[in-house]
């Protein structure tokens, strides 16, 4: 029972930027060395020191991009938790345009609120990922009989 | 009299006329018209292998802008209605923690700012409640739990909701629980003696058949 006891929201934050970091880590990995591979001058070696080459260059800076991503955007979310008194799809939504356009502030107002729009889209789409899945998986393991019986506590 | 013929030289020197105009564009067009003849007839030899070839890459590509067209689209619904139509489970939700956190008893247990939340999932989300849509004797019904957490104790909120006649989720019974010690039941809501009622006259009506 401790474990529910716990809150989640401050420690969270920290949670998702190491989680998006290491997610921005592998998957920039697996990127650059498809691309260093191809850019690299014919021969095998070559091509593997290429792409090695690409990997240390340039999959740190992918990875830290996503770790201020995830960051900002847990933190922001914490922030609405805590202000909201509520938690909902909206939050994620909100927190991911706010991200996009706070992330893009030095690029001018047109470029933030473009940036607000895709986050916030893309974080609408991977709540209704989301929401589609547990509905999947619910219809998965329904109970054949609808519950009969009333709760205890109202008797 | 001698500058305007000069003039004219100069001017048609420059100027392509009117006259002169038209007989060029008619005689561009006329080209252009046997051009394009000759490209008709041109596309029809082609041999058979590679026009199947062409038509199935270009049925194959469609076919998966179209897939993924469907897919954006049904993700896009499932989000909307989950936001906006007001018997989506998170809609729900919104409602009963509103009344929830406006009733006074359940202030004065809890401790006076409470906030609600659903199960909590690896990631540390709560935005999920857990929920189940199932239908009794015909009429859908959904039954939903979710915890709310004042600053002295907390309570988890069970309530069930029933579809009335025009289709609206209207509550069945609506309570909240204290998961610590008093352990009281606040009950906000409890219809069930309407069903009751429906139901038990249904039953006569089997036994008098």
């Amino acid at each position: 029972m401790e474990e529910y006891a716990r809150e989640p929201c401050p420690y969270r934050i920290v949670d998702d930027c190491g989680g998006a970091f290491a997610m921005g880590c592998i998957g920039g990995g697996v990127f650059q060395a498809i691309k260093g591979y191809r850019n690299a001058p014919s021969g095998i070696s070559r091509r593997l020191l290429g792409s090695l080459t690409a990997i240390k260059q340039r999959s740190p800076i992918i990875a830290g991009n996503f770790a201020v991503w995830g960051g900002m955007f847990s933190t922001i979310d914490c922030t609405l938790v805590h202000f909201r008194k509520k938690e909902d799809p909206w939050n994620s939504i909100i927190s991911g345009a706010a991200t996009g356009g706070i992330l893009a502030a030095r690029n001018g107002v047109p470029a933030m609120a473009g940036s607000a729009i895709i986050g916030g889209v893309l974080l609408a789409l991977i709540e209704g990922v989301g929401i589609l899945f547990t509905r999947l998986s619910a219809d998965q393991f329904r109970n054949p009989s609808p519950p009969t019986e009333d709760p205890q506590s109202l008797m | 009299m001698f500058l305007p013929r000069i003039q004219q030289q100069i001017k048609s020197l420059f100027f392509i006329t009117r006259p002169q105009l038209r007989r060029y564009a008619e005689r561009k067009s006329g080209a252009l018209a046997t051009a394009q003849e000759r490209t008709n007839v041109s596309t029809d030899v082609k041999p058979i292998g590679e026009r199947i070839k062409e038509n199935t890459k270009t049925g194959m590509y469609t076919g998966v802008i179209i897939l993924g067209v469907g897919v954006t689209g049904a993700l896009f619904y499932t989000i909307l209605k989950e936001l906006w139509s007001s018997n989506s489970p998170n809609n729900i939700y919104s409602a009963a923690l509103d009344r929830c956190v406006n009733d006074t008893r359940i202030q004065d247990q809890l401790g006076a700012p409470i906030k609600g939340y659903g199960e909590e999932s690896r990631r540390g989300r709560r935005q999920r409640v857990a929920h189940t849509i199932f239908e009794r004797n015909g009429v859908p019904h959904i039954q939903m739990q979710f915890y709310i957490q004042g600053i002295r104790n907390k309570a988890t909120v069970h309530l069930e909701m029933k579809h009335n006649s025009s289709g609206e989720y209207e509550y069945r019974y609506l309570f909240a629980k204290l998961d610590h010690y008093p352990r009281t039941t606040i009950i906000l809501e409890d219809n069930r003696a309407n069903d009751t009622a429906a139901t038990s006259s249904q039953n006569n009506e089997a036994a008098s058949f």
